[in-house]
């Protein structure tokens, strides 16, 4: 099993010199807490956000509720269709609500909320309102929570069209991106991992803030590309170590954001190493993945020196068991194994090409 | 059944042979003996016949491709029914696993597995690396590169199941920095030219060699010809000037036996036991062929004419076989037709000595305090200084001339 509730730092991420380290969901909390500070209409809802275990599952809203208070710290029922969309109202009538999902699977609830209403309306209204709305949840495999509490569903987000969707791998980017967020005037779903919440990194203090829509190198490396999303820029990054023992550079790209989505660093990267590895959590089929393969190549045909390869999740229910469910994610080994063949030489084009 | 087709055998010394072109395709009914393909070699360009009679079921090697000899390279089947089965011998020979329309392979499956439980629905890959035939197997960024640096991906030996950018930069020239302006036209080297390359390169770099001139009076010959044209029996044989040269030096190469030899690396010369003449033929702007008249010391001048007719008319079309060019032992060499009285000619390896012969120039010479017009013609012979010195270079030399200044010796 290899959940890395790491305390410690994960590669790349160390302290800065004379800077200061957070986790991942202290730097999220770091920054509700300063937009709440700044802007009195950032409100939260969601359940268990205030009073039990004293901010949510992972501490995230920890100390909001004491002190916003609870017309601007709001526990919810179990009812996500129904905050979702009265989040969505109070975002139209002016306010900048952040929801949030206790796990992202029960977003399915408020399907209707998300793609039907909150995604389209400015499109329907001609442009003329505002959805200042962030729709946050913890997503991904790796704790062992079974089938409908491991799920990520980037896909289904980044398929449908009116959503910003953000998905932050370090801390300080789970700051500066969701401040971003709060300020955006379009809805946005905020994809964390719940993997990812004990990490540390350095988190720049007061406004820090990252641009939708700008993708970030965490490593360079001239022999492939490796584009992560989420978590998995934490395990590509271990990868990377593995691989620079026996001489490959792997670059580790993270989009940071899905919609907007930055094909032009995609494109630069494989410019310079010629092969792209495109990782995620979420199953293979249909994935991100193949949306950033499909563009890259589109981009970047001539640069290819090898197929791309995806390492992804099976096309399969997340299992609850452990040790199944760690065959069902990709693996840090499963990267080195996939960059290795990209390097050294993959097998000819598959059969049925032929 | 199922006929192999191979690269056949055409001369002694042919190791492979380039498909210049396929005459049938898979389909067509083909007689035994019937061209089946062009075959180029070193020598020459040949009409390969068919081994059967039956129907091409497949052509297992490209037009351009360089096979060695005994290499299948087509199939042919007695009926139009083998044809799959030829096509399954194929597969086996390539390593592949049969081929079957049923068991062409899905990608999207169904996702209910046998056992009702919803499965990965991916078929898994065959990862079998074969090429089709005719297609080259590069990256992308391999063909960007080979397009830049203009290297033919065709000649590119893959490290891996495909040609990648390493590939290409082992093989990509470092770049020239031509002068502005000057890129000019890369030309691609045809066969014979590869082949004149190397051979004159070998000689100008490997074998000390040494030329020697004099001037020979061809009048006699010039006049013997029209006699010989007429023809004793009424026959009417042309004979020409050329003939006779092939004919004296013939004569004096079977005087002087160390002229017709070879060095041989490490071992010593090896003195050979025919005379076989090779002539240096001009192909106009196709460069040059030098088909040889074999046991050319056996031949009586008619003989000798008609030979040099018969192998200087096939070359220039191009209907000559490969033993028409095997086997030379001296090559005669000249420019007389285009008016140069002199030059260097270079030995031809691993013979020992070449002869130049220069044009005939109208000269006036001395006869007995007389001025009188004569007919005169250089001839240039190099030799091999490993096997011949100078004064016995210009023995045989002189025997040459001697023998053309009187030519009666030469129709005897």
């Amino acid at each position: 099993m290899s959940a890395p509730h790491g305390q410690a730092p994960a590669p790349g991420q160390g302290p800065a010199a004379g800077g200061r380290t957070l986790t991942y969901a202290q730097a999220l909390n770091e920054a509700l807490r300063e937009e709440m500070h700044r802007d009195p209409a950032v409100m939260l809802m969601g359940e268990d956000i205030g009073v039990w275990g004293g901010g949510g599952v992972f501490g995230v809203t920890r100390g909001l509720l004491d002190e916003f208070g609870a017309d601007r710290v709001r526990d919810t029922p179990i009812s996500e269709a129904g905050f979702t969309g009265l989040g969505l109202g109070a975002a139209l009538a002016g306010l900048r609500p952040v929801v949030e999902y206790m796990y992202i699977d029960f977003a399915m609830l408020a399907m209707d909320q998300i793609c039907n209403q909150a995604a389209k309306i400015r499109w329907m209204l001609g442009g003329n309102v505002d959805v200042p709305l962030v729709i946050r949840a913890q997503q991904g495999a790796g704790r062992g929570n079974g089938p409908q509490h491991s799920q990520s569903l980037e896909a289904w987000f980044t398929h449908n069209p009116g959503l910003v969707v953000a998905m932050p791998s370090t801390p300080r980017d789970a700051k500066g991106l969701l401040k971003t967020a709060i300020r955006s005037n379009d809805p946005v779903v905020f994809l964390e991992h719940k993997l990812l919440y004990g990490v540390s990194g350095p988190v720049p203090e007061g406004d820090h803030t990252v641009p939708f829509g700008q993708a970030n190198v965490l490593r360079e490396g001239k022999d492939l590309t490796c584009v992560a999303l989420s978590l998995m820029n934490q395990k590509a990054l271990e990868a990377a170590d593995v691989l620079a023992a026996e001489g490959i550079e792997m670059e580790v790209l993270d989009p940071r954001t899905l919609v907007p989505y930055d094909r032009a660093a995609v494109a630069r990267s494989i410019a310079k190493t010629g092969r792209l590895l495109v990782t995620h959590q979420a199953p293979e089929r249909a994935g991100v993945g193949a949306e950033i393969v499909a563009c890259a190549l589109e981009d970047a045909f001539d640069y290819f020196d090898a197929p791309p390869a995806r390492v992804c999740g099976k096309n399969i229910p997340i299992p609850y068991n452990m040790d199944l469910e760690a065959a069902v994610i990709p693996q840090v080994a499963d990267l080195v194994e996939a960059a290795r063949r990209l390097v050294h030489g993959s097998p000819a084009t598959k059969g049925w090409a032929q | 059944m199922i006929h192999e087709v191979t690269m056949p055998v055409l001369g002694l010394t042919m190791e492979q042979g380039v498909i210049v072109a396929w005459l049938k395709e898979p389909g067509d009914a083909i007689e035994a003996g019937e061209t089946l393909f062009m075959v180029e070699t070193d020598k020459a360009t040949s009409d390969a016949p068919s081994p059967a009679t039956g129907i091409v079921a497949t052509l297992l090697k490209a037009e351009g491709d360089t096979v060695p000899v005994g290499t299948v390279i087509a199939l042919l089947v007695d009926t139009a029914e083998e044809i799959a089965a030829a096509q399954a011998w194929q597969d086996a020979a390539a390593g592949l696993p049969a081929a079957s329309p049923a068991a062409a392979p899905t990608k999207t499956g169904s996702d209910t597995a046998p056992d009702g439980a919803v499965s990965d629905g991916t078929a898994p890959a065959d990862e079998s690396p074969s090429a089709s035939p005719g297609r080259v197997l590069a990256s992308p960024r391999a063909r960007a590169l080979a397009r830049e640096t203009g290297v033919d991906l065709a000649a590119v030996h893959p490290s891996g199941s495909r040609i990648t950018e390493k590939d290409v930069r082992a093989m990509a020239q470092p770049p020239a920095s031509p002068a502005p302006g000057s890129a000019g036209e890369l030309r691609k080297l045809s066969r014979t030219r590869k082949i004149i390359a190397e051979r004159m390169t070998l000689s100008a770099t490997t074998i000390p060699q040494v030329t020697y001139t004099l001037r020979c009076d061809a009048t006699d010959a010039m006049a013997l010809r029209r006699t010989l044209k007429a023809g004793p029996g009424g026959e009417r044989t042309a004979v020409s000037l050329d003939a006779l040269i092939v004919k004296a030096a013939a004569r004096a190469l079977a005087d002087f036996p160390l002229v017709n030899s070879q060095w041989a690396e490490g071992e010593g010369i090896r003195v050979l036991p025919e005379v076989n003449i090779a002539v240096a033929v001009d192909l106009d702007d196709k460069g040059l062929v030098i088909p040889v008249i074999h046991a050319a010391d056996t031949l009586d001048i008619r003989a000798t004419a008609a030979e040099l007719d018969r192998l200087v008319a096939g070359a220039k079309a191009g209907k000559l076989g490969p033993d028409d060019y095997a086997g030379g032992t001296f090559t005669i060499t000249s420019l007389a037709s285009l008016g140069v009285e002199s030059f260097n000619p270079i030995v031809v390896p691993p013979q020992a000595a070449i002869l130049g012969v220069g044009a005939l120039v109208p000269t006036p010479v001395f006869q007995q305090d007389q001025v009188v017009k004569r007919r005169m013609l250089a001839l240039s012979l190099t030799t091999d200084h490993r096997i011949l010195d100078g004064a016995p270079s210009a023995r045989f030399l002189s025997r040459i001339r001697d023998l053309l200044e009187q030519p009666a010796k030469l129709v005897e």
